[in-house]
């Protein structure tokens, strides 16, 4: 029985080669889209799921509340905040610092750049990360002892057993942490041994560890004031709590807040007469969600958001979901032409449920093969979509019998679901009416066809005008104003590992160069703003104090990015206070903002002074200069008060303007660079690189989401093609009629198309309501956003009007052109 | 074998009403060979369809092997319709994407105490005995209308029906052809199968016992041979 079953469907679908072909291709696009975006969705929740022993144990995270300002949530924990919460709160079992560095590795005379994650002695117990030698409680016990992942350990000392070599490892130097002119300081390294070795990581995970080195040694570039002192600065470290068992978060938090009432005095630090526990609001994130967190800055790997994750499902739904309405369209608008087969089935005594589990089959049928198709098809696929994520997804159906099988099971699912109702309607079918018509009664309710085909096209406006924002939100965010030029701007890093004359005599040789338009030395750059200090300042005079950021610069940096003077004057080494390191007054640029914070014009503000009192600075500032406000950091929207001044202890970046020959430029830096010693790490990148970098995630996640809009949107045109072919077929005798009483090929062009175009205009009107009630809230989530205008809903409206009317087109014109005889001969 | 009394059907939809069979009483006995005539739409077609099962009476009684099964369920119908019944149709009513040995078998697909290789056998038989045999692996489209209803003919006696119903079977075929259906049908009949046939000619109605002629869904006269 299920043989002939199976030879009945394998028939059909070669003799109808159309439909057969739309609902197979369709299907199997649409199984491909939805098996992709599955294993993907799996791929981000499985981060950190290897991981043994992680129930109780979270990430203790920090978000900002300066008054006047929006909230500012980092993934990280001030050093000594988790110091004292390990050491006071007794439901805290465990605590491990982990702070990701750059420095260099040598051995042997050769010289790496790398990650050192460094971490508690304690770290290999509290987070158990797979040893292949060494024991988590030994491994980092000692001051100068490394553990290396097994690729980092080929990498570095080839195949011998790495276990008791040495390498040195240096770089990354503070501020502060070397005298000016101490080269030996800059250039120190430290001698550490290889300890452990580590299974190396899978990708799914939220942390770096290639080498791990404790924080004990002498090797950590970070300030013994900075673990004791940094209450209120992230630092870079991500602060990991085992919880003991049982233990509630809430609990935890509240000892957290009390310790940090206790330790940090917001009045020092200009915010006012405030608990410091309503400023600085701590988080704790279950360690296996950390992957699942968005907008937190900090996070050693990037994060995903879990909106993100649940719209892609989402796509993924309503892609299977269009190929199944075309699947039911096609199947019950034909079942007329399988009204004798059912006829002379019941006949021969089939129940109704024979017949449906026969058509049943065949759905599901239709859909495996189309499984089969689909599977090839992501063969083909995955490597490309591999590359573009940047991560290897992978479908291995050996290994991976759990995966195989809930595709298998979620395939027939989908084509029962597809058969259910067409099931329904052809064995509904009165065998004595469907052998009396002549094998072509009409079956299934038109309207439902209808209505199919309306959500059909809401769901594609729908996703089109989701495309539209989406890219037009993607593009506004990128060619916003940042209130700087950033093309053609070269930038390097690592010199805080130089002597401080060595960085300023690389700024002079490079301005000289040829293609070279100007050099800047300072602390942050555009894009790259993490070392950005942060105090309190007080015009002089007035009673409030704000917080504001400050920026060290040497005096041609405003000018080399393009910052517009508003008032006063620029820095210049001309006037001794604007660059002296002295104690007297200094000479200071601010931005517009904090002119407008200070409650003065950019005019007002040149001359006044201002005093820093959080950091215990003690010199009097003087205003020389307003600037217009930049975005450096390239996230937030809105300006924060900044000031700028020169100090040359704290460079860290060295910006280079091209400028004309940018390849004689490029070969001048390159060989520049290769005068400093190696091991310092000083390397260049292109600003536009960090910039595109900085959207690269959103506009992936664009692009992806336009695919697979794509794809939904053609599928629901084969779906539509495939109907208006079937539709235009039984009207043949209607258009033969209305020929022969005059009409002409226009007449019945229009005619068609006015049929098409109906269900289209009906779905906008379902469409728009949802896509704007969900693309409003996404906007939210964009401090810098575009408004949502009618544009782009008639936009997409639009768009599915002529392509529904392509589809229909030619076929429509070729039957209008048939002869009315040969027409009417048809029925 | 079946018998109809005061069986009416009237087809109702919301403007129209159309009386297709009015207070018809008919008697049918095991092993006769019936023949219905009347002009086009006098319910010959709606009288046969009752006969068979595929539709309902709206009034009357319908005895079918000493059941009243007016009421029936569809289920009911069904079961018994393919143990009883077996059809024969003017166009054929072949599956195209069946090929002649499937179609045939389709007859027995529903019948779950024919075991395959029984069915299998059972088909050929019928095939063997239809003269269609060795056109087994063609399709309906392949053959001659004659063949076609022959394998039509295979069909619906594969099974073993006591009654067959035929719907102008010769109605699409020339008159040669006519004649051999009319032929077979005749041979079937007289092993003892009981055959009602709906024809519009006169010569192939003459093969019956009886001709019962239908005008605006009554019947108006009987004709009995008792020749044969």
């Amino acid at each position: 029985m299920w043989r002939h079953y199976l030879i009945m469907a394998a028939r059909s679908l070669v003799k109808h080669k159309l439909y057969g072909f739309i609902n197979v291709a369709g299907l199997s696009v649409a199984l491909t889209c939805a098996i992709l975006i599955a294993i993907f969705v799996r791929d981000q929740l499985s981060y950190d799921s290897w991981l043994p022993d992680t129930a109780n144990l979270y990430r203790l995270e920090v978000t900002f509340h300066i008054p006047g300002q929006p909230p500012f949530p980092l993934a990280l924990c001030p050093f000594p905040v988790l110091t004292a919460a390990g050491a006071q709160i007794p439901s805290i079992r465990a605590v491990t610092h982990v702070v990701p560095e750059p420095m260099t590795v040598s051995v042997g005379g050769r010289v790496f750049h790398e990650q050192v994650t460094i971490v508690d002695p304690n770290f290999f117990q509290v987070i158990r990360l797979p040893l292949v030698a060494g024991r988590p409680a030994q491994v980092l016990e000692q001051h100068d002892s490394i553990v290396l992942s097994q690729t980092m350990a080929r990498k570095l000392f080839g195949g011998a057993d790495a276990i008791g070599r040495t390498l040195r490892i240096g770089g990354d130097i503070w501020p502060d942490a070397c005298k000016p002119d101490d080269a030996a300081c800059f250039s120190k390294s430290h001698t550490l041994v290889v300890t452990g070795v580590l299974r190396d990581l899978p990708h799914n995970t939220q942390l770096v560890a290639d080498l791990v080195m404790p924080n004990t040694s002498q090797a950590d570039p970070m300030p013994e004031v900075d673990k004791q002192q940094g209450w209120t600065s992230g630092n870079g470290v991500s602060g990991y709590v085992e919880l003991a068992p049982g233990a509630n978060p809430r609990d935890v938090l509240s000892a957290v807040a009390r310790i940090v009432d206790r330790s940090v005095d917001e009045g020092k630090m200009g915010m006012g007469d405030v608990p410091a526990s309503s400023i600085d609001e701590f988080h704790l994130t279950p360690f296996r969600d950390v992957h699942l967190t968005s907008g937190k800055i900090g996070n050693m790997r990037p994060t995903v958001s879990p909106a993100w994750l649940a719209g892609l499902t989402a796509i993924g739904f309503l892609i299977v979901l269009v190929a199944c309405i075309n699947f039911m369209n096609l199947t019950t608008a034909r079942a007329g032409l399988r009204a004798r087969e059912i006829a002379l089935r019941r006949m021969a005594g089939a129940q109704r449920r024979q017949l449906v589990s026969q058509f049943l089959l065949e759905a599901a049928a239709t859909v495996l093969v189309s499984l089969v198709i689909a599977l090839s098809l992501l063969e083909s696929l995955l490597p490309l979509v591999d590359r573009f994520l940047g991560v290897p997804l992978g479908l291995s159906y050996l290994g991976d019998g759990k995966l195989l099988a809930s595709i298998v099971a979620g395939t027939v699912l989908i084509g029962l679901s597809c058969g259910l109702y067409p099931a329904w309607v052809l064995s509904r079918l009165r065998p004595a009416a469907a052998l009396r018509t002549g094998g072509s009664a009409q079956t299934g309710s038109g309207l439902v066809r209808a209505a199919l085909v309306v959500g059909q096209f809401a769901v594609s406006i729908a996703l089109g005008v989701a495309v539209l924002v989406v890219f037009r939100q993607i593009q506004f965010a990128h060619g916003r104003d940042w209130g700087f030029e950033r093309s053609d701007m070269v930038v390097i890093r690592g010199i805080e590992n130089l002597p401080i004359q060595t960085r300023e005599s690389l700024a002079t040789i490079l301005k000289a160069g040829p293609g070279v338009a100007g050099t800047a030395l300072s602390t942050v750059v555009p894009f790259d703003t993490d070392a950005v200090r942060n105090d309190v300042v007080r015009l002089e005079g007035a009673a409030g104090s704000i917080a504001t950021e400050i920026i060290d610069i040497t005096p041609s940096f405003p000018s080399l990015y393009g910052m517009r003077l508003l008032a006063g004057r620029l820095l210049s080494k001309s006037y001794g206070n604007d660059v002296s390191a002295g104690w007297s007054e200094k000479n200071i640029l601010i931005n517009l903002e904090m002119a407008h914070r200070l409650g003065l014009s950019p005019q007002g503000a040149v001359g006044r002074r201002i005093d820093v009192e959080g950091s215990g600075m003690a010199m009097p500032l003087k205003i020389v200069g307003v600037l217009s406000d930049a975005m450096f950091d390239g996230v937030r929207s809105e300006a924060r008060p900044a000031l700028f001044m020169v100090d040359p202890a704290r460079y860290l970046r060295l910006s280079v303007r091209l400028q004309g020959d940018r390849s004689a430029a490029l070969s001048l830096i390159d060989h520049t660079l290769r005068s400093v010693p190696p091991n310092t790490g000083v390397t260049r990148y292109f600003m536009s690189d960090a910039f595109n970098g900085l959207f690269q995630e959103d506009r992936r996640q664009g692009e992806m989401f336009a695919a697979f809009v794509v794809i939904a949107i053609v599928i629901a045109c084969l779906g539509l093609f495939g109907l208006a072919v079937f539709t235009a077929e039984r009207r043949t005798k209607e258009i033969g009629i209305r020929k022969i009483s005059g009409a002409r090929l226009p007449d019945i062009v229009r005619l068609m198309l006015w049929r098409i175009s109906a269900p289209v205009l009906a779905a906008n009107v379902v469409a728009w309501p949802a896509a704007y009630w969900y693309l409003h809230r996404w906007l939210q989530g964009y401090p810098f956003r575009i408004t949502l205008g009618p544009s782009y809903f008639l936009a997409a409206g639009a768009a599915a009007l002529a392509i529904a009317w392509a589809t229909v087109y030619i076929h429509t014109v070729r039957l209008a052109r048939t002869s009315p005889v040969h027409a009417l001969r048809s029925e | 074998m079946l018998s109809l009394k005061h069986l009416s059907k009237v087809y109702r939809t919301t403007e129209v009403e159309t009386t297709a069979l009015r207070a018809v009483d008919l008697e049918i006995g095991g092993g006769e060979f019936v023949a219905v005539m009347g002009p086009s739409g006098c319910g010959k077609s709606t009288l046969l369809n009752i006969v068979g099962m595929l539709d309902s009476p709206s009034s009357g009684e319908y005895w079918f092997a000493g059941h009243e099964i007016a009421g029936w369920s569809e289920g009911q119908l069904s079961e018994l319709r393919k143990n009883s019944v077996g059809f024969i149709f003017q166009s054929f009513n072949l599956v195209d994407e069946l090929n002649v040995f499937e179609n045939v078998e389709l007859a027995l697909l529903y019948h779950k105490d024919v075991s395959t290789r029984d069915r299998k056998a059972r088909v050929r038989e019928a095939l063997e005995r239809m003269k269609v045999a060795h056109r087994s692996k063609h399709r309906p489209q392949q053959l001659s209308g004659g063949q076609q209803q022959r394998v039509a003919i295979a069909r619906a006696v594969v099974s073993r029906p006591k009654l067959l119903l035929a719907d102008e079977p010769t109605g699409n075929l020339d008159s040669a052809t006519g004649e051999e259906v009319m032929q077979l049908l005749t041979e079937l009949n007289g092993e003892g199968t009981t055959i009602v046939m709906v024809t519009h000619s006169r010569p192939h109605a003459e093969y019956a016992h009886r001709i019962v002629n239908l005008l605006d869904g009554a019947i108006v006269t009987e004709k009995v041979r008792m020749a044969v």
